[in-house]
């Protein structure tokens, strides 16, 4: 099972290695902001990406820090939802950019690479429900 | 004809018609009639219990009617309402994809009609239908949305009555209606499931909601309540 899922998760990212665009950008350098419409999506190759929320009085609070290898606005651009976040470059980032219109052409392409989505969707909502837990039981 | 619990059971997906206000069940003839054929369909009464937090995934409901709330505990044995899930919603997709333990416990708030579909059989219906992946995608990613909200309305809080006035105004702004008399919302949460909300005791919430009706931020007429929207985003420090 393991190297089943670690198969087709090479296959993903070979599938979106063959149609992003390189960018390389500097520091402060704001990818998208909560509320945007996604765009596309962004894999992160190297650097530092901070992701923000932002309060009632527009200021931006820190959620936490985007890994490198992971994939951001995959869930906005799935669902067509504004981005419910603010990704905001801290080091000089190597990022592979993947426009919506090019991503839903790979899924329709190629569908056995939507398992793959399915399956890193439901690690961020795991992610998602670990924090919760610590928002809601560590702070109380 | 009488129904169980007086439910309007809707027994093929096909013909349900609910079937095309429903973001996931609002999928092509085939892919529904597939769904159809691997779908076992039940009535449950109130209090009723889908799966348990760290349990193996059986499988995925579908919330034909009703509603369930989600939960989590702590190792103390407190309890956190997740998300309050309503009809049309997937619940257990994200562990049955996975493989691993349900995340969350899942208990009906009111008699429903659910669909289950076997593990086994709904890993083979996505891998046969991209159409259930796009449809099943966007289940996740509504999960996804709703828990990085709660996230940020726990995690955000400075005060318990913080959490509260943001849990209200969250709530007012998915359904609330507009009256003369402020923001009116049906409560149909006890005090108990309130205080799960936010992560607090049922009785610092019942404290609080006499402390708001005191200061007249809400008022209180049976199910439902009026809100003072601006005092309460006057609570709301960020």
């Amino acid at each position: 099972m393991i190297t089943e899922i670690a198969t087709r998760r090479l296959t993903l990212e070979d599938a979106l290695a063959e149609r992003e665009t390189l960018q390389l950008q500097p520091a402060g350098t704001i990818l998208f902001q909560e509320g945007d419409q996604p765009r596309g999506i962004y894999v992160v190759h190297s650097g530092s990406i901070d992701l923000l929320f932002q309060g009632r009085t527009r200021e931006l609070k820190p959620a936490r820090s985007a890994a490198v290898g992971e994939i951001l606005g995959l869930d906005s651009v799935v669902s067509c939802r504004p981005h419910d976040y603010t990704a905001r470059v801290v080091t000089g980032c190597r990022l592979g950019f993947i426009d919506k219109e090019s991503f839903t052409q790979m899924l329709d392409a190629s569908p056995d690479l939507w398992l793959t989505v399915l399956r890193l969707l439901s690690q961020d909502i795991h992610a998602s429900y670990e924090s919760l837990r610590h928002a809601g039981f560590v702070r109380t | 004809m009488n129904t169980p619990y007086n439910i309007d059971t809707q027994n093929h997906c096909e013909s349900c018609s609910f079937r095309s206000e429903r973001q996931f069940c609002n999928m092509g003839t085939a892919t529904i009639k597939r769904m159809d054929e691997i779908k076992f369909t039940a009535v449950y009464p109130k209090g009723s219990v889908l799966f348990v937090e760290g349990e193996q995934p059986r499988g995925v409901f579908i919330i034909c009617s009703g509603r369930a709330k989600l939960t989590t505990s702590s190792a103390e044995g407190k309890t956190l309402i997740v998300k309050i899930a309503e009809a049309g919603e997937v619940l257990g997709a994200s562990a049955g994809i996975l493989g691993t333990p349900y995340e969350v416990s899942a208990e009906m708030l009111e008699p429903s009609q659910v669909n289950f579909i076997r593990r086994e059989d709904f890993m083979a219906f996505l891998n046969s239908h991209p159409e259930a992946c796009l449809h099943t995608a966007q289940q996740l990613s509504a999960k996804y949305h709703s828990a990085q909200r709660e996230i940020r309305a726990l995690g955000l809080s400075q005060s318990t009555s913080e959490k509260l006035a943001r849990l209200f105004l969250d709530w007012s702004n998915r359904t609330g209606e507009t009256t003369a008399k402020g923001s009116r919302l049906k409560v149909l949460l006890t005090h108990e499931e309130i205080a799960q909300m936010i992560g607090t005791t049922r009785e610092t919430v019942t404290r609080l909601l006499s402390e708001f009706k005191r200061k007249k931020i809400i008022e209180v007429k049976g199910s439902s309540m009026f809100l003072q929207v601006p005092a309460l985003e006057a609570m709301v420090s960020i």
